[in-house]
């Protein structure tokens, strides 16, 4: 009996050696530096049609991996987009962190929009973005949000309110608006008061829903996914507490999809685009 | 290998998830399958299939439903939290609950088997000389044994792997409901490619350990005989 056990302990153990050896060897970054032009990103009014190489292609269907802020923005404006561009598209919406993560190890996304400037520039550095793919479309704004039911809190301060029991907010390892709250928390001097009430969101939808469903009784989020009807009460917090939201989009190489996600991310920078961002609470990008 | 990044309060909590999980399924579970083993089929089929079902269910639903059972969107949910104060979700303790309901069909079925490997004449021999009560507690229980250790023990090993029903009732608050499974899940999708090995391969270490504590207790009183 115990030489099975003994037996599949050595095999495991040897395979999981191998693995870890082997796992070591993908680390190195791909940063070359012909890929130094493609790090400034295009904003609204530029183009990022230019500068496709021969390889690029259009695609019937394309996916688009989506940071979970923009899932209302997005639904709204799909239809047009999918009949201004030929293309139908699937959205993957989740933090940006993870979709930056799943690009990394192959997902077949033909286009990231990410909620911040770094994730997309990373990829770019990375070799995986298209030449002239780089975009920075909008600024998200962060609001402090209370569950129905609840006198609203209105600014920062109030979170240790004793009434406030749970407060949610996207997870800052990987969800950019879950920085952006973390920052504005620690402006404001609260950040430890606070610490132990914080719920993270695996994104910054899931932390809406935490205080639209009631569960939390607060929480930190995103102006455009409660902008247009939430049952939760909220407040614009000042933008000068935490680092800018700068969004930013990249087409991904090697997709068969390019030229899909190249107009795609045109149209968001174009005034169509601009508008419907602007409707959802998004500023124009400061250049 | 990256030993520095890994939060060792995970390994605790999962600790106690799994701990209270399996009391839990014990306590619901132990009378469950013995009712499962000893009444007639038309009732036992029933409770069979009830007792089976968070087996073929995704463990997202099992987690939906115990967050719309105990959060606030229910009627239920408010009257735990706001008469009787009682705040399950986004707890460890309603973590476990879930864990508990993703296990039971485990714990039941091993139970059960246990149950009805019994003589069905010493347990009527037994009834002539005592309540039923009696006879569970004097004469099954100590029978099935075994078995019912062997029905803890995959208990607590569903427990401790827990994730989709987990993640739901209990979100994963790093110190309060981050479990290892969502910190394998974090360190993914934050990139961080070092710890997630470290703590895939913590949990294979585990793993490993928990099934040879298994095969310990099913086979060993097997070769006595």
């Amino acid at each position: 009996m115990r030489r099975p056990i003994l037996l599949l302990l050595l095999a495991v153990s040897v395979a999981t050696v191998a693995v870890a050896c082997g796992g070591g060897g993908d680390t190195t970054g791909g940063g070359s530096s012909a890929q130094l032009d493609d790090s400034t990103p295009v904003a609204p009014g530029g183009s990022v049609l230019g500068g496709a190489s021969p390889a690029e292609k259009r695609s019937p269907t394309i996916t688009v991996g989506t940071a979970a802020d923009l899932r209302n923005a997005m639904t709204a404006i799909q239809a047009d987009l999918e009949q201004t561009c030929g293309t139908k598209i699937t959205f993957v919406f989740g933090s940006s962190g993870q979709l930056k993560t799943q690009i990394e190890a192959g997902a077949d996304f033909g286009l990231y929009l990410s909620a911040d400037s770094q994730y997309p520039a990373d990829l770019a550095r990375a070799g995986k973005v298209v030449p002239n793919g780089l975009a920075s479309y909008g600024v998200g704004r962060i609001v402090l949000a209370t569950r129905a039911g609840l006198e609203p809190v209105t600014n920062l301060n109030q979170l240790a309110r004793a009434d406030i029991g749970r407060i949610a907010i996207a997870n800052p390892d990987h969800a950019p608006y879950g920085r952006a709250a973390k920052q504005a928390l620690e402006s404001a001097g609260v950040y430890a008061l606070i610490q132990s009430k914080l719920v993270l969101g695996e994104n910054i939808r899931q932390a809406t829903d935490y205080v639209e469903k009631g569960d939390a009784d607060a929480a930190i989020v995103a102006l455009a996914l409660v902008i247009r009807g939430s049952p939760a009460a909220y407040t614009l917090i000042d933008a000068s507490i935490h680092q800018p939201i700068e969004q930013g989009g990249a087409v991904i190489k090697g997709t068969g999809a390019e030229l899909s996600g190249r107009c795609i991310l045109q149209y968001i920078l174009d005034p169509r685009g601009q508008e419907a961002l602007k409707r959802f609470g998004f500023e124009p990008v400061q250049r | 290998m990256n030993f520095a990044d890994v939060d060792w309060s995970t390994f605790r909590i999962s600790g106690q998830i799994a701990v209270l999980a399996t009391v839990l399924c014990v306590l619901a579970g132990t009378p469950l399958a013995w009712a499962i083993a000893r009444t007639r089929p038309a009732v036992a089929a029933p409770l069979s299939s009830l007792a089976l079902l968070p087996l073929v269910l995704p463990p997202t639903a099992v987690g939906y439903y115990v967050l719309y059972g105990l959060g606030r969107q229910s009627s239920f949910g408010r009257f735990l939290i706001d008469d009787l104060g009682l705040r399950l979700v986004f707890t460890w303790q309603g973590a476990a609950i879930s864990a508990s309901i993703v296990a039971l069909p485990l714990f039941v079925r091993t139970a059960q088997a246990g149950f009805e490997q019994i003589e069905p004449e010493l347990l009527d021999v037994a009834s002539t000389m005592a309540n039923k009560t009696r006879v569970f507690w004097r004469v099954a229980v100590p029978l099935a044994w075994p078995s019912l250790v062997a029905a803890g023990l995959i208990a607590f090993a569903r427990s401790i792997g827990e994730f989709g029903a987990t993640i739901i009732v209990a979100a994963n608050i790093p110190g309060e409901t981050q479990t290892v499974p969502a910190a394998i899940y974090d360190a993914t999708q934050a990139g961080n490619e070092s710890l997630a090995h470290t703590l895939a391969l913590l949990t294979v270490l585990l793993g490993l350990a928990l099934l040879s504590a298994l095969a310990f207790v099913l086979y060993r009183p097997m070769q006595g005989r």
